[in-house]
């Protein structure tokens, strides 16, 4: 073989290594990227592993914010054992609780069931109409607690300070918790006050019932609400200092 | 044989290389593997015309491949498709390439008529 030769082969031989190389990485790489090219699956995909990660974080926070509360009961026990002073700090505690609704309570007060319309539609009904909106819960809310409801709590998910109700899809959202219909209202109060509120002319159950939705009030002495499950932390509200007496 | 066995150990580490080009620049990596394949197809021709020339292939090879994925991307930057440019340049070759090489393999074994 002359040196040219063998130059040659050592060349081709190389830059057929390098094509090889190159062809071959790119056909795997046309393979996976057309697999993920589609955006929209893309992003579905990339969505559906955001939701499991969230999930899954969310049921970890979940198993510690029951530590934690399995704690704090255990501290209470404690302090309970210990005497008078720490008596009237219990009930103030218990209070405080109640308010914040970290515990479950019963009482007199209606359980209020909204289904969707179903059936023929009126002229009155349409798709928009006969379904119940997340404004359609808040106005039936507000008006329970202008009836003097003291706790209230939507598909069992209790109603606190910083409760949000919001449409999500078809679904609705309270506390960061998707709920659908039947949608299940329990209000803790004066039971006849809350039903005669609700019931007010021209008020919101009637304009439901006129799209075909079923309202049903239900009085109850037991009323059970369950407490608040997320937990209740301020991280901007900051207490005011106040100074000397009437400060406000 | 030797380009052979190099082209399939290439092949096969491509493969399994953990390691795989981003779908932005799959384009140019496309057009120069285009240009890579012109100048092998016209290596083959010419060593079977006898006037290869190691030079012109590894310049051609490199150069080609390197000018199609420039080309590509000022395109892409004038938003003008340039490296439509190289598709038909090359792949216009290639099929010049097939055509002398086939002439000439028909010469070879059917040496009666002159195609």
């Amino acid at each position: 073989m002359k040196k040219t030769d063998i130059g040659r082969q050592v060349a081709l031989t190389a830059v057929c290594l390098l094509l090889g190389f190159v062809v071959s990485l790119q056909l795997k790489s046309v393979t996976i990227n057309y697999a993920s090219s589609n955006t929209e699956v893309k992003r579905a995909e990339e969505l559906q592993k955001d939701l499991l990660k969230e999930k899954t974080k969310n049921e970890e926070l979940y198993s510690q914010l029951m530590q934690m509360k399995n704690e704090v009961e255990q501290y209470r026990k404690i302090s309970e054992e210990n005497g008078n002073v720490s008596q009237v700090l219990m009930e103030q505690v218990n209070m405080a609780e109640t308010l914040a609704g970290l515990s479950a309570v019963e009482g007199t007060g209606v359980v209020v069931t909204l289904k969707d319309a179903t059936g023929e539609q009126t002229a009155l009904q349409d798709a928009q109409n006969s379904i119940i909106h997340e404004g359609d819960l808040r106005t039936i809310i507000n008006e329970l607690l202008a009836s003097g409801a003291e706790v209230v709590s939507l598909n069992d998910e209790r109603l606190v300070s910083t409760s949000s109700i919001r449409c999500v899809g078809p679904t609705v959202m309270v506390n960061n918790t998707r709920i659908a219909p039947p949608f299940v209202i329990k209000a803790i109060g004066d039971s006849k006050t809350l039903e005669a509120g609700l019931l007010i002319k021209d008020g919101i159950v009637e304009v439901l019932k006129s799209y075909g939705i079923s309202v049903d009030i239900q009085i109850s002495d037991k009323v059970a609400i369950p407490a608040y499950k997320g937990a209740v932390t301020f991280k901007y509200a900051q207490k005011v200092k106040q100074t000397g007496n009437g400060g406000n | 044989m030797y380009p052979i066995i190099g082209l399939i150990i290439g092949i096969i580490a491509g493969y399994t290389v953990n390691f795989h080009i981003p779908p932005e620049y799959s384009k140019y990596v496309a057009v120069a593997i285009l240009a890579a394949l012109d100048s092998v197809f016209g290596a083959v021709t010419a060593s079977a015309q006898k006037n290869f020339s190691l030079k012109v292939f590894i310049t051609g090879f490199f150069g080609n491949s390197l000018l199609a994925a420039g080309l590509t991307f000022l395109g892409k930057r004038l938003d003008v498709d340039l490296g439509l440019a190289a598709i038909l340049v090359f792949g216009t070759r290639m099929f010049n390439n097939f055509a002398i090489m086939r002439r000439l393999l028909l010469n070879k074994f059917k040496k009666v008529e002159k195609i």
